[in-house]
């Protein structure tokens, strides 16, 4: 039997694996710590921060619905002071390839979190969380508007040497157009799906199921809308395309790849079980045996459509 | 390292009501599990229409077996699916999870439960009665049908409340609290556990409430679960799994 190669890059990154985890699902990492080895995984994007800390949403914020989940946590976070002062040196020890998942209120605000955490040589990369409510703009995020897209990413790569890798929102008519805004404002690499907009109501007491009233739908259910979109994107534009939206198999990692991904993130399902990514990975080799693949590189985009 | 355990069913008890208990036999979580303490409970077969874990608190604990207790209401889809599970049949558990009532205070112990929230007090109960600690337990329902294990629970120890007088005393647990210099521990709705804080809130008494917020992962990662908690730095949104599931009810932020 072969050892296939599951390495992978995007761009200037180098990923021991396809397999990077999500914001928002995996925390800041160390609450992994116990459950697995933070080396073994391919690459880690932390949960959206802010320039300052933030409380977010009351709660419940969560909902389990068919085949996945609701959610409006609000983007809680720590504020990219104690980002520094204490996520990063956690970090330190492992080498996996370590992103900041970057979040704005407003086009500023954006800038002044790369800003401030650009001289950090842990991180690796700055993922863009575009579909951040903008409070000046009336809570539109900037991931529905090509233009703002286009000026928040130009304006941090003026900023910043590293990596600049843009998240959009599946939330939109003409993903493409966002997509090559992205790609026009010098963004590295783009990333998607982020949640779909859903909601889900107690029929018995007439309320929401999350005191947001809207929240995010993530996991298995949105996995082919995720996989269409991401293929969408790939045939789009010309820089590499992370792909993200219910995968919790090994399946699922090389489906998208297949269908234009050049690696994947995993985040309901670190949800479901802090192994699952690990699991996972394990299994690749193995899969890619039966099937006869030996490179992961080798099937990017090879999706065969017509004859 | 230590993830999801796959722990067969080894008995079920149906109680009647909607009640359940499920028993699994694992010493090395017997050995080490405190009452408060809680599980992610998941199904990972196709049988189950759900797909996140489920938390629950440890019940009772027959640690001389190696068996422990898990028992629950039926109230959704997942209780619903855990509830037709067999003999034999097998779960995924992660845990122990969170922190545990505290005990040693040196004051009598008044441990509050209402309705399912009876779990924790089951093997605490037991606890503090071979430590020879004094202890009362308060352990209310809407009716008989809500009062389980009273053959288990010290009757001498345990004044058993109903709302409509089917079964013990008649009124609600919080007729029956006195007032003092007490450890009171409690779990339940949290209307109730929030009148419990009222009554001794200008008191010696000491407060601590085991709280059910909706969970997704219990491991930290998804901030779902934040309730909001007076800290040192101010009022924040804490991670009930992290910090809790059992507070200080004085630090709780109370809903209006
Ligand atoms: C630390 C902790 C310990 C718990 N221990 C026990 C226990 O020992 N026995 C027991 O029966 N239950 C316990 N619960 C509650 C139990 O987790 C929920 O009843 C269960 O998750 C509901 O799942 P479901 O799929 O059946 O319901 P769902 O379909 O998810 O929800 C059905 C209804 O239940 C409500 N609900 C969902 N999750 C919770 C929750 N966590 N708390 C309160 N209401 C909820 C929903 O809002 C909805 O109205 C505990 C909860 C926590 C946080
Ligand atoms: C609880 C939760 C919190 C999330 N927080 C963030 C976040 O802070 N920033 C972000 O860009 N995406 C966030 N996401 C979106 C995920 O990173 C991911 O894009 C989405 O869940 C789809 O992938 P999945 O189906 O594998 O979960 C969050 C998702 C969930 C479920
Ligand atoms: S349930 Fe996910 S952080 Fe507590």
């Amino acid at each position: 039997m072969s050892n296939p190669n599951i390495k992978t890059k995007v761009a200037n990154l180098e990923f021991k694996n396809p397999v990077i985890f999500a914001s928002g699902t995996s925390g800041y990492g160390y609450e992994l710590e116990k459950y697995i080895d933070l080396n073994q995984i391919g690459g880690f994007i932390s949960k959206g921060i802010y320039y300052n800390p933030r409380m977010g949403n009351e709660s419940p914020r969560i909902y389990e619905t068919p085949c996945g989940m609701l959610n409006a946590i609000g983007l809680q976070g720590i504020g990219v002071k104690r980002f520094k002062e204490e996520i990063i040196p956690f970090w330190e020890k492992y080498d996996t390839l370590l992103g900041v998942n970057v979040a704005g209120e407003s086009e500023e605000e954006y800038l002044k979190v790369v800003e401030y955490l650009e001289s950090e040589n842990r991180i690796d990369f700055f993922e863009i969380n575009l579909s951040c409510p903008n409070v000046q703009a009336g809570g539109k995020s900037p991931s529905w508007d090509p233009e703002k897209t286009n000026s928040i990413i130009r304006g941090i790569k003026d900023i910043s040497k590293k990596h600049i890798m843009a998240k959009l929102s599946p939330n939109v008519t003409y993903i493409e157009e966002i997509a090559k805004a992205a790609e026009e404002g010098g963004a590295d690499s783009i990333s998607l799906v982020n949640t779909f907009v859903g909601m889900s109501v107690d029929i018995k007491t007439r309320k929401p199921h999350i005191k947001n009233v809207f929240g995010g739908v993530s996991g298995p259910a949105i996995k082919p809308m995720a996989v269409a979109l991401v293929h969408k994107v790939f045939k789009a534009v010309s820089i590499p395309v992370v792909g993200i939206g219910g995968i919790v198999s090994a399946e699922d990692v090389l489906e998208f790849i297949i269908a234009g991904a050049s690696a994947v993130q995993i985040g309901t399902a670190t949800i479901i079980d802090p192994q699952s990514a690990i699991k996972i990975i394990d299994k690749l080799p193995s899969l890619m045996n039966k099937l006869s693949y030996d490179k992961i590189e080798d099937l990017i985009g090879s999706l065969k459509t017509g004859g | 390292m230590k993830g999801y355990k796959k722990l067969r069913i080894i008995d079920k008890k149906e109680w009647g009501s909607g009640y359940f208990s499920l028993f699994f036999k694992d010493s090395e979580i017997s050995d080490s599990v405190f009452p408060g303490n809680f599980f992610m409970i998941k199904d990972s077969s196709l049988r189950s229409p759900v797909i996140l874990p489920r938390p629950f608190s440890i019940a009772r604990v027959f640690k001389d077996k190696g068996v422990f207790e898990i028992f629950f209401q039926v109230v959704g889809k997942g209780t619903e699916n855990f509830s037709k599970l067999k003999e034999g049949d097998i779960l995924e558990i992660l845990g122990p999870l969170g922190n545990n009532f505290p005990t040693e205070k040196n004051k009598k112990i008044i441990m509050v439960a209402g309705g399912r929230g009876i779990s924790p007090f089951l093997y605490l109960s037991k606890i503090v009665e071979e430590r020879g600690m004094d202890y009362i337990l308060i352990y209310g329902g809407k009716s008989k049908d809500d009062i389980r294990f009273v053959s288990y629970l010290n009757s001498e120890k345990t004044i058993f409340v109903t709302e409509d007088g089917s079964f013990g005393e008649k009124g609600l647990v919080t007729e029956f609290l006195q007032k003092g210099n007490f450890l009171v521990l409690t779990c339940g709705p949290e209307i109730m556990m929030k009148k419990i804080y009222e009554f001794y809130k200008n008191t010696e008494s000491e407060v601590f409430v085991s709280l059910e917020e909706r969970m997704a992962c219990g491991t930290g990662v998804c901030y779902g679960c934040a309730k909001k908690i007076r800290t040192e730095d101010g009022i924040k949104m804490v991670r009930v799994c992290q910090k809790g599931p059992v507070f200080n009810a004085k630090e709780i932020v109370w809903d209006e």
